[in-house]
C-alpha cells in the first residue's frame, strides 16, 4: 500500500507482470474508488458537459465521452462525462483532480439555483473490470446485456449487480474494461461476489501500476 | 448377481463408439467394484458388467432395468456421490464415484417390497382419496409404511453445503435448442448473417441421434453415401468452427419463459438466455407399447439399443425379438444381428409392410402384435398375436425391442402459445402454430427424415436471422417450396398400422405411467368415476406426475383414454408441461447467494477492536466490544465512541426546500436558523409516525437531514415523490454512502475533541442542537450538538474515506480521558435511560405522534402538511393509548413486547426494556391505555408468564432536565 493523492491505494498485489498477464489473458478487477466523481443534476448540466466535451457536444442518455479540463495551474487532465438521465450526468476525473473540478464546475453553474453539483466521491466505491474475459464474469452477477452490440465502448447503463445498484460505464482500452461503481458500503460485498464469481476465470486483483499501465489515461 | 466386468462383454470398437478401449475406470456399485470405460455413462458400465435391475417401481417395488437410455424414463435412478435421482443412463462415469441403488431393501436385486406387487387390490387408483379417512387413526398408521415403501431416494444432510452453484446471463439474437442435425443447421443458417446465436444441446457432444445412427443415407447430396454418426460428425465441425455460435453441451433447456427466457440447466450452472428468436429442434422420443411385463427390464426402447451398442460397444445379451413398424425397427435388427445378438423374429403390425424382406435371415411377423412378455425378474419370453388369425405364440427372449411410435419432444412449445394437434397421417402430436419468434425444425415436427430435418433447420435458421435483422442471405422460398414437396413425399410413403383394437389379453400387468406404476386398468376405473380428460384423470391417477413428467407415459395414456372414451385425441387433450422439463436441483435455481452486506468504513476497526458484529438490516454493526455495563459507564463517565455511519443523510437543496420540508414533517424548518437542528418527525395521510431524525439547515435553502437507518430509502423516495408532485425547485440526494459518522459523547468529550479542532467547542460558543462545519484532525467535518444517548457530545460527519483517520484521531486524543468504543446495545441502553425512541421498535404501523406522547414535535398551527387532519382528527377524538416509560417494582427485566395486564386482560405492550445498571429493575417504553397512562400509575407487566408490578413515569429516567446534555 502506498499513499497516491491522499489516498491508500495498493501498487500491485502480486506483481506488476503478474497482474497484467491476468487481464490481457482473462480478467482482473482493480479498487478505482478515488477516482473523483460528480454528479451534476439539472437543467445546466449541458452546459457543463460543453464546457468538458467542447462546444458542439451532444449529450446522450447512457453514453459516455472523454473530455478533457485545464486546471488553475495550468495542466489538462481528463474527465469522463456519462449521462445517466435526462439532467443528470456522472462525471469523474482522476483523484488529484476532484477539487479542481468540483469548484471550476460550482463556478459555472447557472445562478438560477435549478442545476447542482455534488462531489459524490466518497459516495461510490469504484471497480474496474478488464480483459476478454469481464462480460462473462459480469453477466454472472447483473443480468443486463454486455455484449459489445448492446454495451458498445463508451456505453453506460444502471443495473443491478449481485443484487445492488450500480453504474457501469463501458471503457475499452486495448482490452475490454468496465467501470463499475456502487454505493461505497457495497464496495466489499461487491468486490467479493465478483471475486468468488470470477474463480473460474482465474480473476486476478490489479493494482494500481498495473492498471494504470493497461489503461492509462481513463478519468476513473 | 454382476459377473465382474471384462472387456469381452464389449463390442468390437467401432468409429460410431464413445468409449475408449484403452482407458479404464472404475467405480463402486452397491459397494462393490465395477470397470468401465472411459466415455461410458454409469448405465453402459453397469449393463455391460451384467446388471439388468437398476431399480425398483414406485408403488410395487417391480424390477426395473435400463430401458431409454436417454433421461427420459425413471428406471434408472440412483444416488450417485450422495445425490439421490441420478439418471445413470446418461450420467458419465468417473473413476472412483461411489453407485447405489435407491428404494428397495436390501438390494434392488433382492427387495423385500416386492411383495407390494400382489396387494395390488388393496391400492387402486386414488386409494388415498378413498381410504386411511376414518378412522383419522388409519393414515397416522399407514403413514410411517407409506412413506417407507414410495418415495424417491434421500438428501444426504451434509450435501451441497460448498455451494458450488453458478448462475451466467447470456444474451443472443437466436437461442437454438438441439443440437442434433436440425438444430446445428439451424444454428450454422442462422450465424450466417452475423446473429449471436446460442446452441444448447443436452448431449456431450453434438449429434443427437445421428451419433448412435449407423445407418447409411442417401441423402441430401452432400452427405450421400455417409453413415449418420458421420454427418453428425461434419455439421458438428461446422458449428465448432463458428465464432458466433456458442455452444452450451450437456445442457438441458428447462424452461422456455414469457420474453424468450430460456432456463437452461448445465450441471451446477443455470443459464438465463434472453434471445429475441428461438428455434426448438429437440427431436422427439420413442413411445413405449402396452402389454402386460412392459416394464420388465430387458424391454428396451430402440434407441437405448441402438446407443448400447454404437456408442459404448455394449449389445443386450440373450435373444432379442423387435417390435418394427417403419424401416428403421428393421435396420436395428440387423444391427443386432451384426453384432452377434440373436434376433428371433420382428413383430410388424402392418398387414404387408414395405421392405418386408427377411433382413439377414430374421423371421418377419407381420400383422402381429406383442400381447405380453413374461418372466419375474426379467424378460423370458413374448406372447404374439396373429391379428389375421387371432392365435397367439409364445417366443422365447431375454429382450424385447420397441421401435416404430415416435412422439415430438414438445415440451418447451407447451410452456408457449404454441397449439398442439394430433396429425393423423403422421400419428403424432405436433407443433401446429407458433408464437412469431418461435421457430421449429426437425423430429419435432413429426417428421423423421434427416433430409427434411436438415432443410427444415436451414429454413428456421433463416426464418430466425430475418426476424433479427441479420438476414442469413439463402433463398427462404426456395427452402420452403422444397421442403413442401419432399414432406408430401414423405407423407405418401407412410404406412402405419391399423391401431391396434383390442386391450392386451395375457394376464400380468401393464404399465402406462412406470413412475407411479400406473396402469391401464387405473385409467379406466378413473374415466369410470368421470375423470374422462387428461388434465383431471392426470391428477386422480398422477398419472406424468412423477420423475419422467409424462415423457413415457402421456402418450400411450392419451391413446388409451381416447380409445375407452371414444372420443378423439384433440379432444382428450393432454397435460401441461410446465417447468422444469428436466429435474433441478433446488440449489441450482437459487444459485450463488447474493446476500448484499453494508460496511461501514470502520468496519475493520470494529473487527480489530473484538467488535461483536450483528446484523443490523442490511448492515453489519458492533453489538458491543466487552462487557456493556462498561461501556455504558465509559459514556456517563469518561467519553465514548461509536459509528454511527449507518445513519440515513439527505442532503436537500433547492429554493423550496424550506416549503417542502414544512409540508412533509410535523415540525417547522421555514423558521429554522441557520445553523440550528431540530428533531421532527413524518406522518403519512392517516397520521402515523413514518420516519424520524434531525434537520439541520446548514444555508438558507440547504438541509441536512438524518433518518433512520432502515429507512433512508423511502425518504429519499418520499421527498423525491412528493418534491415532483408538488413541483418544488428541490433537490433530494441520499448522502449516506458518502458520509462516514462518529458520535463522540460523555463529560470528557468536549477535552477530547478540543485537541483536534479549532472549532469553539465551549458551552456558550457551541451551544445544544447547533450545528458547525469545521475540521477535525484535518478532515472536514460537519458537527451536530445533539444527544441521542443523554451526554454531551457531538455527532460529526465528514467525508466516508477519512472514517478510519477519524476514529484514531479521536482515539488517540481520548486515551487520555480513558475513552472507550460501545456498540449499539450501550446506546440502546443509554437513549432508553434518556426515553427517546427508536422507530420501528417502539412505534408500529399506526402509531401517531400525539399517543407516542411527542406533541411538542407536531406544530398544528403551520399550513397544511402531511398528516395534519388525521392529527387533528386525533385529537378532537381524544387519545385512546399512550406511550410511556415504565419502571419495574421489582429488580426483573421484561422482555421486548411482552403484554401490559389489567384485570387479567393483555391492554398493552413493552416496546423496549433493560435493566437499571444500580438497581438491577426493569425500565422500558409501554404501550398503555390512556387511563393508565398517568405518572406513578400502578400497571402490571407480564414477566416470563408472571404478573408483576410497575409504575407509569413520564420524566426520562435519566438526567430528566437534560442538565448534562447542556453542560
Amino acid at each position: 500500500m502506498e499513499e497516491r493523492s491522499g489516498w491508500l491505494r495498493p501498487s500491485f498485489y502480486t506483481s506488476v507482470e503478474e497482474e497484467m498477464e491476468g487481464v490481457k489473458g482473462s480478467v482482473g478487477i482493480s479498487d478505482i474508488s478515488p477516482a473523483g466523481k460528480l454528479l451534476v443534476q439539472g437543467p445546466g448540466g449541458e452546459r457543463i458537459a460543453r464546457s468538458l466535451l467542447g462546444k458542439d457536444a451532444e449529450l446522450q442518455v447512457g453514453r459516455a465521452q472523454a473530455g478533457s479540463r485545464e486546471s488553475a495551474d495550468g495542466e489538462t487532465f481528463p474527465v469522463a462525462v456519462c449521462c445517466l438521465a435526462p439532467e443528470e450526468l456522472f462525471v469523474t476525473c482522476p483523484p488529484e483532480r476532484r477539487d479542481d473540478l468540483a469548484g471550476a464546475l460550482n463556478a459555472e453553474l447557472p445562478e438560477d439555483g435549478q442545476t447542482i453539483v455534488m462531489d459524490v466521491t466518497s459516495s461510490y466505491a469504484g471497480i474496474n473490470v478488464a480483459g476478454p474475459r469481464s462480460s462473462d464474469l459480469l453477466g454472472k452477477v447483473t443480468d443486463l446485456d454486455l455484449h459489445h452490440d448492446a454495451m458498445s465502448n463508451l456505453a453506460c447503463v444502471q443495473g443491478q449487480f449481485a443484487e445492488v445498484h450500480g453504474i457501469l460505464v463501458r471503457w475499452d482500452r486495448g482490452e475490454p474494461g468496465n467501470n463499475l461503481y456502487v454505493a461505497r458500503e457495497y464496495g466489499v460485498y461487491v468486490w467479493e461476489a465478483l471475486w468468488e464469481a470470477g474463480e473460474e476465470y482465474g480473476l486476478v486483483a490489479v493494482g494500481v501500476e498495473a492498471h494504470r499501465r493497461l489503461i492509462g489515461g481513463v478519468p476513473a | 448377481m454382476a459377473d465382474p466386468a471384462s472387456r469381452d462383454n464389449r463390442l468390437p470398437p467401432h468409429p460410431s463408439q464413445r468409449t475408449d478401449p484403452s482407458s479404464p475406470v472404475s467405480f463402486t456399485f452397491n459397494g462393490k467394484q465395477v470397470s468401465a470405460l472411459e466415455g461410458d455413462t454409469i448405465g453402459s458400465a453397469l449393463h455391460s458388467s451384467g446388471v439388468r435391475i437398476f431399480s425398483r417401481s414406485f408403488k410395487y417395488h417391480r424390477p426395473r432395468g435400463l430401458m431409454c437410455m436417454t433421461g427420459d424414463c425413471p428406471n434408472c435412478l440412483m444416488n450417485v456421490d450422495g445425490v439421490p435421482n441420478v439418471r445413470t443412463c446418461t450420467a458419465p462415469v468417473q473413476q472412483g464415484m461411489d453407485v447405489q441403488t435407491q428404494n428397495a431393501w436390501p438390494s434392488a436385486e433382492h427387495d423385500a417390497l416386492s411383495m407390494m406387487d400382489k396387494l395390488d387390490r388393496l391400492m387402486p387408483v386414488g386409494f388415498y382419496y378413498k381410504s386411511l379417512i376414518r378412522p383419522r387413526i388409519s393414515w397416522d398408521m399407514a403413514r410411517p409404511f407409506i412413506r417407507r415403501v414410495a418415495g424417491l431416494g434421500k438428501v444426504g444432510p451434509d450435501k451441497d453445503q460448498d455451494n458450488e452453484h453458478q448462475h451466467h446471463n447470456l444474451w443472443a439474437d437466436v437461442a437454438v435448442i438441439g443440437g442434433g442435425p436440425a438444430g446445428m443447421a439451424a444454428a450454422l443458417e442462422a450465424s450466417k448473417g452475423g446473429c449471436r446465436v446460442v446452441l444448447v444441446d443436452e448431449g456431450p457432444v453434438l449429434g443427437g441421434h445421428l451419433l448412435s445412427d449407423v445407418s447409411v443415407h442417401a441423402g441430401p447430396e452432400e452427405y450421400a453415401g455417409l453413415p449418420g454418426y458421420e454427418v453428425a460428425a461434419r455439421l458438428a465441425g461446422e458449428v465448432h468452427g463458428t465464432s458466433n455460435i456458442k455452444l452450451l453441451s450437456g445442457a438441458s433447456a428447462f424452461g422456455l419463459y414469457p420474453g424468450n427466457l430460456l432456463g437452461v440447466s448445465k450441471g451446477k450452472r443455470l443459464y438465463k438466455i434472453r434471445s429475441k428468436e428461438i428455434i426448438v429442434a429437440t427431436g422427439c422420443r420413442e413411445v413405449p407399447q402396452m402389454f402386460p411385463g412392459n416394464d420388465l427390464p430387458g424391454v428396451y426402447m430402440g434407441e437405448a439399443v441402438r446407443r448400447l451398442m454404437h456408442l459404448y460397444g455394449v449389445a443386450p445379451s440373450g435373444r432379442a425379438l423387435v417390435v418394427a413398424s417403419d424401416k428403421r425397427g428393421y435396420q436395428l435388427a440387423s444391427e443386432l444381428a451384426q453384432a452377434g445378438v440373436q434376433v428371433v423374429g420382428i413383430v410388424d403390425g402392418r398387414e404387408s409392410p414395405v421392405g418386408s424382406d427377411a433382413v439377414d435371415g430374421i423371421p418377419v411377423f407381420a400383422n402381429h402384435e406383442v400381447t405380453g412378455a413374461s418372466g419375474t425378474k426379467g424378460v423370458k419370453g413374448a406372447m404374439i398375436l396373429d391379428k389375421s388369425a387371432g392365435e397367439t405364440m409364445r417366443l422365447g427372449c431375454e429382450a424385447i425391442v420397441i421401435t416404430g411410435a415416435y412422439e415430438p419432444n414438445t415440451g418447451l412449445l407447451t410452456q408457449t402459445s404454441t397449439a398442439l394437434t394430433y396429425d393423423p397421417e403422421l400419428q403424432e402430436i405436433v407443433p401446429a402454430d407458433t408464437p412469431s419468434t418461435i421457430h421449429v425444425a426437425g423430429d419435432v415436427t413429426g417428421i423423421h427424415d434427416l433430409e427434411l430435418s436438415l432443410l427444415q433447420g436451414r429454413a428456421a435458421g433463416c426464418e430466425a436471422s430475418l426476424g433479427v435483422d441479420k438476414p442469413a442471405g439463402t433463398d427462404l422460398d426456395a427452402l420452403r417450396g422444397a421442403i413442401v414437396e419432399k414432406e408430401q413425399a414423405y407423407r405418401a410413403n407412410l404406412q402405419s398400422a391399423a391401431p391396434s383394437s383390442d386391450p392386451p389379453r395375457a394376464a400380468g400387468k401393464t404399465f402406462v405411467c412406470l413412475c407411479e406404476d400406473v396402469t391401464p386398468k387405473d385409467l379406466y376405473q378413473g374415466i369410470d368415476e368421470g375423470f374422462d380428460e387428461m388434465q383431471t384423470l392426470k391428477r386422480y391417477s398422477t398419472l406424468s406426475m412423477g420423475p419422467c413428467q409424462g415423457k413415457m407415459c402421456l402418450r400411450p395414456a392419451i391413446e388409451l383414454c381416447s380409445r375407452y372414451t371414444g372420443q378423439t385425441m384433440d379432444e382428450t387433450g393432454s397435460t401441461t408441461s410446465r417447468p422444469p422439463l428436466r429435474p433441478l436441483t433446488l440449489g441450482t435455481l437459487a444459485g450463488p447467494l447474493h446476500m448484499p452486506v453494508k460496511r461501514t468504513a470502520l468496519h475493520e476497526k470494529h473487527i480489530l477492536l473484538g467488535g461483536a458484529m450483528a446484523d443490523v438490516g442490511p448492515w453489519k454493526r458492533p453489538h458491543s466490544y466487552g462487557p456493556v455495563s462498561e461501556e455504558i459507564a465509559a459514556v456517563r463517565e469518561r467519553v465514548g465512541i461509536i459509528d454511527v455511519s449507518t445513519l440515513g443523510k439527505i442532503d436537500v437543496q433547492g429554493v423550496d426546500a424550506p416549503a417542502l420540508l414544512d409540508r412533509v414533517y410535523t415540525h417547522r424548518f421555514s423558521n429554522l436558523p441557520v445553523g440550528r437542528i431540530r428533531y421532527s418527525l413524518l406522518c403519512s395521510d392517516n397520521g402515523s409516525i413514518i420516519d424520524d431524525g434531525t434537520i439541520t439547515r446548514l444555508a438558507d435553502s440547504h438541509y441536512f437531514i438524518t433518518t433512520t437507518t432502515a429507512n433512508v430509502d423511502l425518504m429519499e423516495e418520499w421527498l423525491k415523490w412528493w418534491n415532483a408532485g408538488w413541483k418544488t425547485r428541490v433537490h433530494v440526494n441520499n448522502v449516506t454512502s458518502g458520509y462516514g459518522a462518529i458520535n463522540l459523547a460523555g463529560p470528557k468529550a468536549r477535552e477530547t475533541l478540543s485537541k483536534l479542532t479549532d472549532v469553539d467547542l465551549s458551552p456558550d460558543a457551541f451551544r445544544y442542537m447547533r450545528s458547525v462545519e469545521g475540521d477535525v484532525a484535518g478532515v472536514p467535518c460537519l458537527f451536530l450538538r445533539i444527544g441521542f444517548v443523554g451526554e454531551i457530545g457531538w455527532e460529526m460527519h465528514f467525508p466516508a474515506e477519512y472514517s478510519e483517520h477519524m476514529w484514531d484521531a479521536l482515539m488517540d486524543a481520548g486515551s487520555e480521558f480513558g475513552i472507550a468504543p460501545f456498540g449499539v446495545e450501550a446506546q440502546r441502553v443509554l437513549r432508553l435511560a434518556k426515553k427517546h425512541i427508536i422507530l420501528g421498535q417502539d412505534t408500529d404501523m399506526v402509531s401517531n405522534p400525539l399517543e407516542g406522547d411527542l406533541p411538542w414535535v407536531v406544530r398544528l398551527d403551520k399550513d397544511d402538511f402531511i398528516g395534519k387532519h388525521a392529527l387533528e382528527a386525533i385529537q378532537e377524538r381524544g387519545l385512546r393509548e399512550m406511550l410511556v416509560g415504565f419502571v419495574m417494582d421489582e429488580p426483573v427485566v421484561p422482555e421486548d413486547g411482552v403484554p401490559v395486564m389489567h384485570s387479567g386482560q393483555p391492554v398493552g405492550r413493552v416496546t423496549s426494556s433493560r435493566a437499571d445498571p444500580t438497581t438491577g429493575r426493569g425500565f422500558g417504553l409501554a404501550w398503555v391505555p390512556v387511563d393508565l397512562s398517568q405518572e406513578g400509575t400502578q400497571i402490571t407487566i407480564r414477566v416470563k408468564d408472571n404478573p408483576r408490578p410497575a409504575r407509569v413515569v413520564h420524566e426520562a429516567f435519566y438526567d430528566p432536565e437534560g442538565a448534562r446534555l447542556r453542560e
